[in-house]
């Protein structure tokens, strides 16, 4: 799904972001990237999403060399506040994106308020972005990226902005959608809507997910495989499977023999230089 | 009297003063609050006036009936000659029959169809010329340069060449607001521009949004309030040209026309007060207009207390 080969860039004033970024994921694959603060990690994700020319390396997503901004791709920022639009709704600030999808206004607004209902926030579709909670806003934009179904999501610190209970609830929230969004908010129950979704990516289970944190326990507690960048520049320190049982839970999976050995060898490698 | 509503931790840490004078604690305790740097605290009662919009309302209709008794007085007093100060009543009452005067009401829609046209025309280039120089990088410095090269030129100078080159009066007065209009719009648009954020632009790109598309759906919404503002200063400055022509450049009707004529045979104070009164509700009536346009399509603004 997504291809990194001798991914380079130096910014203009200098400063070596990264340097010779190797990094294969498969479809389907969530892919969490740590490393210390300043190694690139935002930088790397810029690239993937087109949003930044890298000074050198190639990045081919599905096949396709991306050059400018890939199809088929949402990116979550930290930044909620910025990243939402105030002048819209919260329904609306969802359904914006689906114009890309080619869908007609009442289906954007179906898919929409389905998104919102798989974050828990089909109550609030009516408000705007700055009515709501810090964490309620990061949910609206994760519902955002959602209900577009892309075949690649970018996370850029998506939980780094709220308080701890409520990274919890969202971290919770992104293995639930990834686990059961192919039958929940996923094909089919509203009918009519059901044959244009070829328009876009059938989302849940099949979206590849790339998530920068700079959060160790989070690394391993969501994703399928955690990559170890170096300090600056960045490069590809290790690569390491996540091989715990499939429904986790923020109590238990935690206190796993796996999870602990997992997360002390995370731990490690971030601090190693 | 005031003062136990907020008497939280601030005393205990208040100079001798407050102590040794406890009548005078809540003032004190007020005036230390703002010289820490805080927000300025009016008395509780003010606050309790401010805070509700009725409130708001009684306050400003005490201030403008005062004004007026003021006014009434001193014409009335004989302190002033009766010509120089027509009395506050006298003034609202032909202001109250110029309302139903045919011939005055031509003359106030002349000039408002010509103040909304040349407004009407300047937001039409001006925004879409924002947008262009806004988008393009580097030339919205250098055309904000222009913009504030050209801006300081006041519009009331260009009237001559304006009656030279437009000949007739209507053209002459619309193509004057518009110059003038033009300025703020533009100005504040290209502002509006450089404050939309980098993060919301790069969202809609990475939803695989064009350059139009992230034009039109992120920096136009974004810049809309700053738009607004402009749009608001325009009208203000474009009511004073329009009028300003009027006085000028002549013409079959209008405010400015209608002015004039008040100064024949001895001239009529009364009528020129009324008239330039109408004139100051003009302004009034765009304010509030855009004010509530502002609020309704910016509602966060509103929310914020920064109305645009």
């Amino acid at each position: 799904m997504l291809d990194i080969t001798g991914l380079s860039h130096r910014y203009e004033d200098g400063h070596q972001a990264v340097e010779g970024v190797e990094l294969h994921v498969d479809r389907g694959e969530l892919v969490s990237i740590v490393g210390p603060s300043g190694c690139g990690k935002s930088t790397l994700l810029r690239c993937v999403a087109g949003l930044q020319r890298p000074s050198a390396g190639r990045i081919s997503v599905a096949g396709r060399a991306v050059d400018g901004v890939p199809d088929d791709l949402a990116v979550v920022f930290q930044d909620y506040t910025r990243s939402l639009f105030p002048w819209l709704t919260v329904r609306d600030n969802v359904a914006l994106p689906l114009r890309r999808r080619g869908l007609a206004r009442a289906e954007r607004r179906a898919r929409a308020l389905d998104a919102l209902a798989q974050v828990g926030l089909d109550a609030t579709a009516g408000k705007h972005p700055w009515q709501l909670s810090g964490g309620m806003q990061q949910r609206v934009a994760i519902a955002r990226a959602l209900a577009y179904r892309p075949a690649l999501l970018l996370m850029d610190e998506p939980f780094g902005s709220v308080d701890a209970q409520t990274r919890e609830d969202l971290e919770d929230l992104l293995l639930a959608v990834r686990g059961g969004a192919g039958h929940q908010g996923g094909a089919g129950h509203r009918g009519g809507a059901g044959h244009r979704r070829g328009a876009g990516h059938q989302g849940g289970a099949g979206t590849t997910i790339l998530l920068v944190t700079h959060d160790i326990d989070e690394s391993v507690y969501v994703a399928d495989r955690v990559v170890v960048l170096t300090g600056a520049p960045g490069r590809v320190h290790s690569d390491l499977p996540v091989d715990l049982p499939a429904p986790r839970d923020q109590i238990g999976t935690r206190a796993l023999p796996a999870f602990v050995r997992l997360r002390t060898e995370v731990g490690r490698a971030v601090r190693r230089p | 009297m005031n003062q136990p509503a907020r008497s939280g931790p601030g005393p205990g840490r208040q100079g001798p003063g407050a102590r040794t004078r406890p009548a005078r604690a809540g003032r004190t305790a007020g005036r230390t609050g703002s010289l820490a740097g805080r927000a300025r605290r009016p008395t509780a009662r003010a606050r309790g006036l401010t805070r509700h919009a009725w409130g708001r309302s009684l306050l400003g209709a005490a201030g403008i009936a005062g004004t007026l008794l003021l006014v009434e007085l001193l014409a009335r007093g004989g302190l002033f000659d009766e010509q120089a100060l027509p009395p506050a009543t006298s003034v609202l009452a032909r202001a109250a029959e110029m309302a139903v005067d045919d011939g005055f009401l031509g003359d106030l829609w002349i000039t408002v169809s010509a103040w909304l046209g040349g407004l009407a025309l300047a937001v039409a280039l001006a925004v879409p010329a924002g947008l262009l120089l806004g988008s393009l990088p580097r030339l919205d410095t250098a055309s904000l340069a222009v913009v504030e090269l050209l801006r300081p030129v006041p519009s009331v100078a260009l009237i001559p060449l304006a009656i030279l080159v437009f000949v007739e009066p209507g053209r002459v007065e619309r193509s004057l607001v518009c110059y003038a209009a033009l300025w703020p719009v533009l100005l504040h648009t290209l502002y509006g521009l450089r404050d939309v954020d980098p993060v919301a632009k790069e969202t809609l790109r990475s939803f695989g949004f064009g350059p139009l598309g992230v034009v039109w759906r992120v920096s136009l919404p974004s810049a809309g309030p700053h738009v607004v503002t402009g749009v608001r200063i325009a009208a203000s400055v474009g009511l004073v040209v329009a009028v300003s022509a009027e006085l000028r450049a002549g013409g079959d009707g209008g405010l400015g026309v209608y002015l004039l004529a008040t100064q024949s045979g001895g001239g009529r104070p009364d009528l020129m007060v009324a008239g330039a009164c109408w004139a100051g509700a003009l302004g009034v009536a765009a304010n509030a207009v855009l004010v509530g346009a502002g609020r309704r399509l910016f509602p966060r603004r509103a929310a914020a207390g920064a109305g645009p």
